[in-house]
């Protein structure tokens, strides 16, 4: 079966700076699948590219099995796309701004009307139809920016960062139609920094670093990955200065003070082992440390992904060589 | 195919009623039509045009003593009548032109349209045609002022239509170089595009007025109402030259948001070879104009030729690479990007010197034309090398273009005055290398003529030869395209499934 989004070795290059380099995955049809990574880390040059508004320098993306760079106004009809940044026009209603949408994608006559209505009724913007689409909410305009996507049916959705800015409420009438979405049985790339969300939603998580793809598979494949490499977390609470938890840690040996919380911090142990667990404990107890709370942090998607990119923060942006800076794909 | 529903709602909903435009016009020109009627200064120009149009008719009126060959009321009316359309049609809608594209670029909402069935001629010419129609709008509001001015006497109906129909075309044209204009992401350069219309438009139109209100727009009318054959070819060049030029700007739009896998170029340089053709066969033997109009459309294409983006995707070569040899050879000249733009160059330098040969058998000033063909080459082609060698970090070529047009010219002019300052003439003209300007400011009917003819061809073709050592990189990936086009014919890949197209 082909899948839905297919990439190849992606590259992107703006002059020495490797935005994308050397990503690949694939997506098959009917997931949801989260794309996930620090500002600059490439996110959205990745989805521009899936979305044939930039081309890659090289390699190859293929949405239903469609080259993106060969023919990329087929894949316009089999996808959706919703930015990061959306601007809605002034002097125009919603109902406008879906029905010029419609037009342009190559509705007429009643089959436009019909697929206004129905997007309209499906993001529940049929109630302000009339009013002006650039004095909506936040939440509002987001789901007129996904309405717009819908115009077309796309089998494909590429969504860039759609929870961004919005508050808790409209973030989860959001996810209520994302998932409904899903569960038409659409292709869903999705990007967003609410990790908790995502791993809830999507079926498999791709992140990315500095360009490059740092993981990829479910989210609990995500946890255990980073916890089998970074040892274990401990939550520790003090009745005294932070600072004397500190100053303790770096006399222990397989112990790493990680940071200062609200009146203890946080530490990682190298293992697992319960009895070293207890042990520790002990030892602080009788070295005269105040412990109120001791207990192992539940791990969750946040503390994965700020794992994932600690690990590769040491590393710098990939540059290249100014002879190699191509802007053409062979 | 009518497209899967997406999830529906329990109750079947009632279908949204939008007729106000009907589904065969251009989806953009609905959606600027519905937004451009709105807006503010679309409303205050209609508003102030009626407002002013009622007082003068009003004012003519009350002052007018019976309908006579040479009424002072009627007069007065057409002069205001032409004067506040003339700043509304030619002043107040392209500047709003201005801003077109650039709010579609500055807002990101460029590619949501890129990403419809919309290309980037079609958003741009939508663009143009919405600022039309709403000129047109606005001249129908005003005619019945028109209409009744006639009753105050003096008037030259069939004249005065076609001053108007003039006024309209000449509207719609620089309107139309505005839009197209407004792709330029450097606002300093649409600012200053903006003063020079407004400042060049108000004095052309004071002159206009003034000139209509007291000679009767006699000379000007009698241009519009040809008589003779020279004289409708003369008129007919002159419309095109109009035309071309609202339609060359709207294309350079459409090619600077294009996305790199749509091609705009071929078409736009094409038709730019037919109008130097039309050009030669159209306009009467009048050395002057010929040459005239040509090098206006030569440096207009010369200029968007040599600051191109070179960006494209091995889609735009698939047509040529169709074509086999005569399809390679074709896209030598017609290939999106300045590499190739520099080919075209070379492709109207041999065009422009054909018809300057044949054209001056009947003149006299030979070597005066031709320095001056020459010298706008060497000017053109000069701060094209200069971008290539040095400003290729620039992000908008054309910008980086203008910006060296600009800076080469004022040196020029500055090193000009300093050396004939100080040693007279002689001492230029070896300045005509580093400064083509130098040259062609010091032509008109002297004894340096054939000198600067010989350094300006020159000097064109060094300026070409270095800008194309720099386009070797490009010419190799073209060839990789090509070869990545070859292996693609020779293996070909398993058809995708077809698109469910709305």
């Amino acid at each position: 079966m082909i899948p839905a989004i297919q990439v190849e070795n992606l590259h992107r290059h703006f002059g020495q700076l490797r935005a994308v380099d050397g990503v690949s995955f694939e997506i098959p049809a009917g997931c949801v699948c989260g794309f996930i990574g620090s500002n600059g880390a490439g996110k959205t040059t990745a989805m521009r590219i899936l979305a044939t508004l930039d081309y890659p320098t090289h390699g190859n993306v293929r949405i239903g099995g469609v080259d993106v760079v060969e023919e990329p106004w087929k894949v316009r009809h089999r996808l959706g796309w919703m930015p990061d940044h959306f601007h809605v026009y002034a002097h125009m209603s919603v109902t406008e701004f879906i029905d010029f949408h419609a037009r342009a994608l190559g509705f007429r006559g009643a089959e436009r009307r019909q697929r206004v209505t129905e997007v309209m009724e499906f993001t529940d913007l049929a109630v302000i139809g009339d009013r002006p689409a650039d004095k909506l909410s936040k939440g509002m305009t987001q789901r007129l920016c996904l309405g717009r996507a819908l115009i077309h049916d796309p089998e494909v959705l590429i969504l860039d960062e759609p929870a961004a800015g919005l508050d808790p409420k409209a973030r989860v009438e959001l996810k209520h139609l994302i998932r409904l979405l899903a569960d038409e049985g659409k292709t869903i790339f999705i990007s967003s920094h609410i990790l908790s969300e995502l791993g809830e939603m999507c079926d498999s998580l791709v992140f990315i670093n500095h360009g490059k793809i740092v993981h990829h598979g479910d989210a609990q494949s995500l946890l255990r990955h980073t916890e089998s490499n970074g040892g274990i977390l401990l939550d520790v609470q003090l009745a005294a200065d932070p600072a004397a938890l500190a100053h303790w840690c770096r006399m222990q040996p397989n112990l790493e003070f990680v940071e200062t919380t609200k009146s203890g911090g946080r530490l990682r142990m190298a293992n697992e082992d319960p009895v070293q667990i207890a042990a520790l404990l002990a030892r602080m107890i009788k070295d005269g440390l105040p412990v109120i709370e001791f207990h192992r942090e539940q791990r969750n998607l946040e503390a994965a992904f700020m794992e994932m990119v600690s690990r590769t923060a040491h590393a710098p942006p990939p540059l290249i060589r100014p002879a190699s800076m191509e802007q053409t794909k062979p | 195919m009518t497209p899967p529903p997406i999830p529906t709602p329990s109750a079947p909903p009632e279908k949204v009623i939008l007729q106000d435009f009907p589904d065969r016009l251009s989806p953009i020109l609905v959606k600027e039509l519905r937004q451009g009627l709105r807006q503010p200064a679309f409303l205050i120009a209609f508003l102030c045009l009626q407002v002013l149009m009622c007082i003068v008719v009003l004012t003519a009126a009350a002052a007018h003593r019976g309908p006579t060959e040479d009424s002072a009321a009627g007069v007065m009316v057409s002069g205001f009548f032409f004067g506040l359309l003339g700043i509304v049609l030619l002043v107040v809608q392209p500047l709003r032109g201005l801003n077109a594209l650039a709010s579609e670029i500055k807002n990101d909402t460029l590619d949501l349209l890129l990403l419809t069935r919309l290309n980037a001629w079609r958003i741009t010419s939508g663009k143009w045609f919405a600022l039309v129609s709403q000129s047109a709008l606005l001249v129908v509001a005003v005619l019945p002022y028109l209409i009744m001015r006639y009753y105050l006497g003096g008037m030259q109906l069939f004249s005065e239509l076609l001053g108007l129909g003039f006024l309209f075309l000449v509207s719609a044209s620089v309107t139309a170089m505005m839009v197209g204009f407004s792709a330029t992401p450097s606002v300093l350069l649409r600012g200053l595009v903006a003063a020079g219309l407004v400042v060049f438009l108000l004095v052309s139109m004071q002159g206009f007025s003034v000139f209509y209100m007291f000679r009767r727009m006699g000379g000007l009318f009698s241009v519009l109402s040809p008589s003779t054959a020279d004289q409708y070819r003369s008129l007919a060049a002159v419309i095109l030259m109009f035309v071309f030029c609202g339609y060359y700007l709207l294309e350079m739009g459409a090619t600077n948001i294009s996305p790199a896998a749509e091609n705009r170029s071929t078409m736009k340089r094409t038709v730019g070879l037919v109008m130097l053709g039309t050009l030669y066969f159209l306009v009467p033997d009048l050395t002057g104009m010929l040459i005239s109009f040509w090098m206006i459309v030569v440096i207009l294409l010369v200029i968007d030729a040599v600051s191109e983006r070179s960006e494209f995707t091995a889609s735009v070569l698939r047509p040529f690479h169709r074509l086999g040899t005569a399809g390679r050879i074709g896209g030598w000249f017609l290939l999106p990007g300045w590499p190739n733009g520099l080919l075209y160059v070379l492709l109207l330098g041999v065009a422009t010197m054909l018809m300057t040969a044949t054209e001056l058998l009947v003149s006299v000033d030979v070597d005066e034309s031709a320095a001056v063909v020459a010298a706008c080459f060497a000017i053109l082609l000069l701060p094209a090398a200069i971008r290539v060698v040095f400003m290729q970090r620039m992000r908008n070529p054309f910008a980086a273009y203008i910006i060296a047009l600009m800076g080469s010219l004022v040196v020029g002019i500055v090193l000009l005055s300093l050396v004939a300052a100080t040693g007279g003439r002689e001492g230029v003209l070896p300045l005509i290398l580093l400064s083509p300007i130098c040259g062609f400011l010091m032509l008109g009917g002297n004894e340096y003529t054939g000198g600067v003819l010989a350094l300006e061809s020159m000097g064109a073709m060094i300026y070409w030869g270095v800008a194309m050592l720099c386009a070797a990189p490009h010419r190799e990936r073209v060839a990789a395209l090509y070869r990545h086009l070859d292996n693609k014919s020779e293996n070909p890949t398993p058809p995708a499934p077809p698109a469910d197209d709305p």
